[in-house]
């Protein structure tokens, strides 16, 4: 049972580290700042979530906000970070939200048709690796690639859906 | 909106945001990338912009993971790996245990499972909570669907397969020893062969139970199993009449237990039938046919086991009769009916005998 309550972690590290540190980006003065809190996150996680397989989006959403209320009275909002995110207009999504995630119906549809133009094998590498959870070494061992190569796919494959996303109106 | 093609180097930098966010995703960045990232970030107002659409698609991959279309995408892509190693003449690395679980997860979530193969999508049919439904399918087989339930139906020349993707059906099936019935659900298929039988889809629990005729109740876990060590595919359960599987989706073990057929298929006339079942499942069942759906306060109170007969949509009696039985109470909160231990605090220590 611990092995499996690790592996969980490790899988929900690898799902919310990208956007907790872009959300305390936006937040913070530095990402020194942002990187201490994201691992402040996993830890208050760690400690009150018994059945950490039952952690939702919203509730680590609701640890990092708490966070942030607490530190950020005497922290610089950081002018460049906040200034891109509200020359955005509505377009930008809080990483973190998962009610704006879930609500922007279109942007899931339009995400859902640049996956499947992706073309083989890198569609099926950032599959593997992002919702099979699939370490790259795995993944290179069985395909019989270089990390770099599977690196290349995955990033290859952010980028294109990335592309897609801005595309749509 | 970023103009996409303003210069080659900003090409660079979706690439730089991407390479970011894989690295944080990976692993805490050490104090020197820290600098490198601020520097990044503070060199160009766009890359913070680039790198947080970089994140969100990162992020909203989730939201379609389990969407029924997205699943044969990833049967797709383990079926890949899993055929690339066979070609493989390398001998076989080890994986870590973590790897067998997430790939085992992953065939377990597929309740589209063997969707792959399906060349146009599939009928849908669903129910809501209370409704039944039979339905007549192209090739006189007939389905009755019980409430809360949603299934798809896929037919060609080779197969009819069916995937549960809720709830509960029972199956009168036609015929066609040229064509296989199959119903998946959950990490299970049931092939069938002419005959009358049901399956349910619980929490983390596979009914399957036999009327008349004959199935096979097949793992779709093979691929996993495979994956997490080399040892023959888990066995094929066939089932006689009067016989129910019940199968746990996480470990993947199952049982066959004797069943009173009659009792089975009370929820056709109207009645929801309980032997020795945890609350948790049994509140699923009700929950079929609840107006107001009923909630478990904690975990403890979803311990105790309910027997008994209820008329469906009759939340009340079954409400009535589990508070009477056990140390748990029941309180309405708008449109759902909550029930919760007696002073829960100690709850979790006195139901352990379960």
């Amino acid at each position: 049972m611990a092995a499996e309550s690790v592996s969980e972690l490790e899988r929900l590290t690898r799902k919310f580290r990208p956007p907790l540190i872009a959300f305390f980006s936006r937040r913070v003065a530095s990402l020194a700042e942002a990187e201490d809190m994201t691992q402040e996150v996993f830890v208050r996680l760690m400690r009150t979530q018994a059945n950490i397989e039952e952690t939702s989006a919203a509730y680590i959403f609701r640890i990092a906000a708490n966070l942030v209320t607490d530190r950020a009275r005497h922290d610089l909002v950081r002018r460049h970070f906040s200034d891109a995110v509200r020359s955005e207009g509505g377009a930008g999504i809080d990483p973190l939200d998962p009610f704006r995630i879930a609500s922007a119906r279109e942007s899931i549809s339009v995400l859902w048709a640049a996956i499947q133009a992706l073309p083989e094998p890198t569609q099926q590498i950032f599959i593997l690796y992002r919702v099979e959870d699939i370490p790259k070494q795995t993944i290179a061992d069985n395909f019989g690639f270089h990390l770099r190569t599977v690196d290349k796919h995955i990033s290859r494959a952010l980028v294109f859906i990335t592309r897609r996303m801005r595309l749509q109106p | 909106m970023i103009p996409q093609n303003d210069n080659d180097g900003f090409v660079d930098q979706e690439e730089r945001a991407a390479a970011w966010c894989l690295r944080i995703a990976e692993r805490p960045l050490t104090p020197a990338e820290q600098a490198d990232f601020d520097e990044w970030l503070a060199a160009d107002e766009r890359h913070a912009q680039c790198f947080e659409q970089m994140v969100a698609v990162w992020q909203c991959t989730d939201a379609i993971a389990e969407l029924p279309g997205f699943l044969s995408l990833r049967a797709k892509a383990l079926m890949m790996m899993e055929n690339a190693r066979n070609h493989d003449e390398q001998p076989w690395r080890s994986l870590t245990r973590r790897h067998a679980f997430a790939a085992l997860t992953a065939f377990t979530l597929t309740a589209g499972g063997g969707a792959w193969y399906w060349a146009q999508s599939p009928d849908v049919y669903a129910t809501a909570v209370g409704e039944r439904r039979t339905v007549r399918l192209d090739d006189g087989s007939s389905v009755s669907l019980d409430a809360a339930s949603r299934m798809l139906v896929s037919f060609t020349d080779e197969r009819r397969a069916v995937t549960l993707e809720r709830g509960r059906a029972k199956f009168d099936v036609a015929k066609d020893p040229l064509r296989p019935f199959t119903v998946t659900a959950g990490s299970q298929s049931v092939v069938a062969v002419g005959t009358s039988f049901s399956v349910e889809l619980l929490r983390n629990q596979l009914r399957v139970l036999l009327f008349e005729g004959q199935v096979a109740v097949v793992p779709r876990a093979v691929a996993a199993a495979n994956i997490k060590v080399r040892r023959p595919a888990p066995a094929t359960t066939q089932l006689v009449p009067g016989q129910e599987l019940v199968a746990d989706l996480s470990s993947g073990t199952a049982e066959v237990l004797p069943v009173e057929a009659e009792r089975s298929l009370g929820w056709e006339g109207g009645r929801v039938d309980f032997v020795d079942m945890p609350l948790a499942d049994a509140i699923e069942r009700i929950n079929r046919y609840a107006a107001a759906p009923i909630v478990l306060g904690d975990a403890a109170a979803g311990r105790h086991i309910v027997n008994g007969v209820f008329d469906a949509g009759d939340t009340d009696s079954f409400v009535k009769g589990v508070t009477s039985l056990y140390p748990l109470s029941a309180r309405q909160e708008s449109d759902r009916i909550i029930i919760k231990t007696v002073n829960s605090d100690s709850g979790e220590e006195k139901n352990s005998q379960r």
